[in-house]
């Protein structure tokens, strides 16, 4: 063979080579942009809501992808990796009957999937809008990966969503930092953390809602990062003269917290998945607490931590820090945690390891 | 003569090789002749036991999946017919792969029986002209199994169809592979496989492969192309499009 011919067999077959590469690039599809479009859902059969009054009912909850009260392996409880449908749909079930006993206008939820081998590939947003009164969804993943090949964990798609009863006129993903110290293969699989804000048509009226759910794990700053991130989405609101209620998972203690750290329910022996020393973050909820009214206000929490905790991995325990916020530049009444009968008419205990929290915003 | 060799294949999935010459034979109708090896990077360890019985074998994945082929060569007079047979003990794998952490396809709590697969297959070559050698495929895979079994698919391209026979019993696939010379040692190869697995509840998969190779020497090839995978999954339909590459040798 000549050696031109060489040459060009040798380039065609490395040609082909680099784009076969370039082709595969996030090959398990992990990636998101910095900002996005959220997806959109709406339920199959849409309920009209009655016109708004002067309050909106709004609702936050962690559902802990439908997961219930089943010990995964993550929490250090057990070893559970996968859901079979009909569990899973047997807790969605208990997540909308206390839905529909709330009647929220909005709901912002975390750590709901949509498509999840863990929870037996069930489009959950579809699911609770379609056994609920809530019509529209925004969703926006912050964890999305063809396969997790780490613990049978495999596909998965879980993220925030905004649930409301009014159109939601659009909807958009804004990416957080990831966590620094994780290595390139742990960030390229793991959770990308992001804030989900929809502009919802209430009736005329534009309320814009701002959902997150921030690092849990983070020794780096990071979480501290995204929380102020999140501050500056509210202020950047405000200044445009918008109404919004902001909120979500910020995986952090409120100012003036007793228990700060060594909780019963924190069995994991992993440095890395441990999240049971707040002492260092006292003050990081300070600005937002300082600059909005909050569902909860700081004093009524001061006084007594205990009505307002949102969190146990324990099923066996009960409620032993708050983790859930709602913020808002208009006026909150009525914040509520909904630990159990005497506190919301229910039992949450059973359903997530987070308790929903609940507020009306009064509307100008 | 010695010449040079090809082949890759994607973590199961055989690939047929091209024409005429039985060292470069994988996928083909044709074995290698007696005494020769031929291996890749990614493709199996072949030896030629007889001039028409070809035994082939993964030399690494051999330690965690025991398995080996035979190709038996049963007409060679203008068409070659053959049929291929494989055994496979799948549960070593399974419990590898089956853990905490990184690496952990399955849960940590995975029930893995003890699991074999048994492949059957007929394949029929006819080569036409330098450049156009058609080879035709049926196999039927079954996968018989003791004890209690509790573990979920792997719902991954390439992986769930050549495993779903671990959940249904059995599994078939047809193939239709195109190849030949496009240019002095340029050689390509374009394929076209169906899986069909009854029982499942996604029961189909498509797979269609397209790659250059170019042979460096008598004894060394190497080849890079695009693979492509439409299947039903347990989530819905979806398409895959996956870089394949490899360096192949022959002695």
């Amino acid at each position: 063979m000549a050696p031109t011919a060489h040459r060009k067999s040798f380039l065609s077959v490395i040609t082909l080579s680099v784009l076969a590469f370039l082709l595969g690039c996030d090959p398990f599809h992990t990636q998101f942009n910095d900002s996005e479009k959220a997806q959109l859902y709406s339920a199959s059969q849409i309920i009209a809501p009655a016109p708004p009054g002067p309050r909106l009912l709004i609702m936050d909850w962690n559902v802990k992808f439908g997961g219930g009260r089943i010990d995964f392996f993550f929490d250090c409880h057990g070893d559970e990796v996968l859901m079979t449908k009909s569990e899973v749909i047997s807790n969605l079930q208990g997540l909308a009957e206390k839905i529909r006993q709330v009647d929220p206008d909005i709901l912002l939820i975390q750590e709901v999937d949509t498509l999840s081998k863990r929870c037996a590939y069930v489009n959950q947003v579809k699911w609770l809008l379609d056994n609920t009164e809530l019509n529209y969804a925004a969703y926006a993943s912050q964890w999305k990966a063809d396969y997790v090949p780490s613990d049978g964990i495999g596909r998965v798609n879980s993220g925030n969503a905004i649930l409301s009863k009014y159109p939601i006129l659009s909807a958009h993903r804004t990416a957080l930092p990831l966590i620094s110290e994780d290595d390139a293969l742990t960030q390229y699989f793991y959770l990308k953390r992001n804030i989900l804000t929809a502009v919802i048509d209430v009736g005329g009226r534009e309320l814009t809602v701002i959902n997150t759910h921030t690092s849990a794990y983070s020794h780096d700053g990071t979480k501290k990062q995204q929380i102020d991130i999140l501050q500056e989405h509210m202020v950047e609101t405000d200044s445009q003269s918008r109404l919004f209620v902001a909120g979500g998972d910020l995986n952090t203690l409120p100012p003036g917290t007793l228990k700060q750290w060594d909780f019963p329910d924190s069995v994991c022996t992993d440095e890395a998945f441990q999240a049971d020393d707040y002492r260092d973050e006292s003050d990081w909820l300070t600005p937002l607490y300082n600059d909005w009214d909050a569902a909860i206000p700081l004093v009524d929490y001061q006084a007594d931590n205990s009505l307002y905790l949102t969190h146990t991995t324990d099923s066996g325990g009960f409620w032993n820090r708050k983790l859930d916020y709602l913020f808002t530049n208009g006026i909150f009444v009525n914040g509520m945690i909904h630990q159990d009968t005497s506190h919301g008419g229910m039992e949450t205990m059973p359903l997530s390891d987070h308790a929903p929290l609940t507020v009306e915003l009064e509307l100008p | 003569m010695i010449r040079g060799v090809l082949l890759f294949c994607m973590i199961t999935c055989p690939v047929t090789a091209w024409g005429q010459d039985r060292i470069l034979s994988q996928g083909t109708a044709l074995t290698l002749p007696k005494g020769t090896w031929a291996v890749g990077l990614f493709s199996p360890l072949r030896y030629g036991l007889t001039d028409d019985t070809e035994l082939a074998a993964h030399p690494l994945l051999f330690f965690v999946r025991p398995h080996l082929n035979v190709k038996k060569n049963w007409v060679s007079k203008g068409i070659y017919l053959s049929t291929r047979h494989g055994v496979a003990y799948e549960s070593f794998l399974l419990e590898t792969i089956a853990r905490e952490g990184t690496g952990g396809i399955l849960p940590a709590n995975s029930q893995i029986p003890q699991l074999f697969t048994v492949s059957n297959s007929a394949l029929a070559t006819k080569q036409f002209h330098p450049w156009l050698t058609l080879t035709l495929l049926a196999e039927l895979n079954l996968a018989p199994s003791f004890g209690s079994s509790d573990f979920p698919s792997m719902d991954l391209p390439l992986v769930y169809q050549a495993t779903a026979h671990f959940y249904t019993g059995y599994s078939l696939r047809w193939g239709i592979d195109m190849e030949g010379i496009l240019w002095n040692s340029l050689h390509y190869l374009v394929d076209l496989d169906l899986w069909w697995f009854p029982g499942h509840s996604t029961s189909w998969g498509v797979e269609s492969k397209a790659y250059l190779l170019w042979r460096f020497s008598p004894s060394f090839a190497i080849l890079g192309g695009i693979k492509m995978i439409l299947g039903s999954y347990p989530f819905g339909n979806q398409q895959h499009l996956l870089p394949i590459v490899d360096l192949l040798w022959s002695f």
